[in-house]
């Protein structure tokens, strides 16, 4: 086994143990477990505001979040909770609850499903509602269980035998050989927007561990995704580090087989070109879409092999998301989120749709302000629905604020469209919401430099499951990958995927040991 | 001179894939040759090795086999074995 890593002392000016490239939350997390353990950190963002998917936007002062709605874990025993004791900054958020008793309600066109918190709840109201259903059921319930108690990073249990059985088994075929009952199948793969990936390719251990974090107890956070950039990037802070926002990485630099340095470029105040400056690293932590990292690095820094499997891998879907406030006096309270389907066939909704396809899509809608502690803002409902790359594709070579006109029509109809069908959700808004914000995946790749505007980097498909899955480690011994593409994807599996980045620089006992007990 | 069989075409698909995508010598890839020691693919590489090699034979390689695969030689046993598995599969109907 390699040397751990160890911070050097007295760096000058410029020079760095870690630097960091992209300040998601990926990146956030190895930037601060670094800085913890005493190693002089530098965290680059191009955005103004750190974040990346964290990042929350405001119009006329009332906040919008883009990409943090809920997530799950954070109470007593649970996963993220430990992840975010370890980092030092669980006590410094205020989450509030979801409804337990239906977090996510699916809404099919004949039929509703609410989803409670844990799994016995879970387990009770599938037999409720589906009571032929009962071996299919408890043998989907089982094998959630056992993949996420094999997980050690997650469950932190150390099981006598890690079958991995379910390793190389896919969502859909999995369900399929349990039931033929098209609306059990439905129910169970509706939330695969956490994740998104079409049922039929998603592998089951990624369903079982994104959907067991929510079943572990959803939450929203008072302050939205901004409130957790916050903490972050206060806590590296106060551990001596730096966070760098308008701060964008034009190249990776590289001496020999190792990374030496990072070439960066900050914008000028109006008129004034912008500032570029090097900055030498021990050890380079990319956040960056794998894609995005690649190019900024010299060309054939890897084999084609590698080269080719990370160009050649799919991204995950993107989403469209319409940001509405509302003036309805409605004394409804929605502490929940709805996910709404076309029809009954989830699998069909990551399908690429036809750029004049006006039909309902698969969407998303959550309602801070409902439940939010503290929210003195108007009303707001978000609205997110999935948009495939193909929607927007003739508009890629345009940039934020300078696209065409057909652009901006494409989206004012998308918009009415999405509006019409929420309306259909929620009667008590008709006639209050007025859209203040449209975005598309254009815009997503635009702020968070993903390509095709990717909701979760890379896809996590089967093709990039288990053994085929891209490793933190890389062939330059000093440059690490983070983020969704790596281990998992969404805010707790960019959380446990930064420490395990973390953990081949530390050891991994010397981490996840430690967190165990946190 | 006769046809290559369908084993020595697809020795000679492993061979062109260790040395377009690994960068690797023409003359060091024997079937001798071991992955690690002699031509310095490591466990990471390990990975791209099955991915690019899975691309260019369109096989699956089970984990099992590719835990075995410590020579060039290794490869080409497996490749005989996929091949000899698609020769004795029953022919597929051309459509109709």
């Amino acid at each position: 086994m390699k040397d751990t890593f160890q911070p050097q002392k007295s760096l000058p000016e410029g020079h760095f143990d870690v630097v960091v490239v992209g300040s998601g939350m990926g990146g956030l997390t190895c930037a601060l477990i670094m800085a913890k353990e005493g190693f002089k950190v530098c965290v680059l963002e191009q955005h103004y505001r750190p974040g990346g998917c964290l990042h929350r936007f405001f119009r006329d002062r009332v906040p919008f979040d883009t990409g943090f709605h809920y997530l799950g874990g954070v109470g007593e025993g649970g996963t993220m909770a430990k992840y975010l004791r370890f980092m030092g900054v669980a006590d410094k958020l205020k989450w509030h609850d979801l409804d337990h008793d239906g977090f996510d309600v699916l809404k099919f066109p004949d039929y509703e499903f609410k989803v409670p918190a844990g799994w016995p709840a879970l387990t009770k109201r599938l037999h409720d509602e589906f009571p032929g259903e009962r071996g299919a059921i408890d043998a989907y319930a089982a094998a959630c269980q056992k993949i996420c108690a094999e997980s050690f990073a997650y469950s932190f249990q150390k099981p006598p035998e890690v079958s991995g059985e379910y390793t190389n088994v896919a969502l859909a075929p999995f369900l399929r050989s349990l039931t033929k009952n098209e609306r059990l199948y439905a129910v169970l793969t509706g939330q695969s927007f956490l994740y998104g990936v079409d049922p039929p390719t998603t592998p089951l251990e990624l369903h079982a561990l994104v959907l067991d974090s929510m079943l572990q107890g959803p939450v929203g956070l008072d302050g939205g995704g901004d409130a957790l950039a916050k903490v972050m990037v206060d806590a590296i802070k106060s551990h001596g580090g730096e966070v760098r926002t308008r701060t964008r990485v034009t190249a990776l630099e590289t001496k020999g087989a190792m990374m030496e340095s990072v070439m960066t470029e900050r914008a000028g105040r109006t008129g004034e070109p912008p500032k570029t400056e090097r900055l030498f690293a021990r050890c380079v932590i990319s956040n960056a879409h794998p894609k995005t990292t690649l190019d900024l690095l010299p060309p054939n820094t890897f084999r084609p092999a590698f080269t080719s499997r990370v160009k050649e891998s799919r991204n995950s879907i993107g989403c469209s998301a319409v940001y509405f406030q509302s003036t309805s006096p409605s004394p409804v309270r929605r502490d929940y989120n709805i996910y709404s389907f076309p029809s009954l066939d989830v699998d069909q909704m990551y399908l690429d749709r036809a750029p004049d396809d006006a039909s309902d899509r698969g969407l998303f809608l959550t309602f801070p302000s409902d439940r939010e502690v503290g929210w003195d803002h108007p009303r707001v409902v978000l609205a997110l629905g999935l948009m495939g790359w193909n929607e927007v594709k003739q508009w890629e070579h345009s940039a934020t604020g300078k696209r065409s006109d057909e652009y901006e029509e494409f989206k004012n109809r998308h918009t009415q469209q999405m509006q019409a069908q929420i309306e259909k959700l929620l009667p008590d808004h008709v006639g209050h919401l007025t859209p203040v914000e449209t975005s598309t995946p254009l815009t997503n790749r635009d702020y968070t430099a993903s390509p095709e505007g990717s909701l979760y980097g890379l896809r996590h498909g089967m093709e990039r499951w288990g053994r085929y899955a891209l490793a933190s480690r890389t062939k330059i011994d000093n440059l690490y990958l983070t983020g969704h593409s790596i281990l998992m994807p969404g805010i707790v599996g960019v959380t446990i995927g930064g420490f395990v980045t973390c953990s081949y620089l530390l050891g991994f006992e010397a981490i996840f040991d430690r967190v165990a007990v946190a | 001179m006769s046809e290559p069989s369908k084993s020595q075409q697809a020795q000679k698909i492993v061979v062109d894939t260790l040395c377009s995508e690994f960068e690797l010598e023409r003359g060091k890839i024997v079937p001798e040759a071991s992955l690690r020691d002699d031509l310095g693919l490591d466990s990471l590489d390990g990975v791209d090795l099955i991915v690019a090699l899975e691309k260019a034979l369109s096989v699956q390689i089970p984990e099992t086999d590719a835990r075995q695969m410590r020579t060039v030689a290794d490869i080409f046993t497996f490749i005989d074995k996929a091949v000899a598995a698609l020769d004795a599969a029953p022919q597929t109907p051309p459509a109709a």
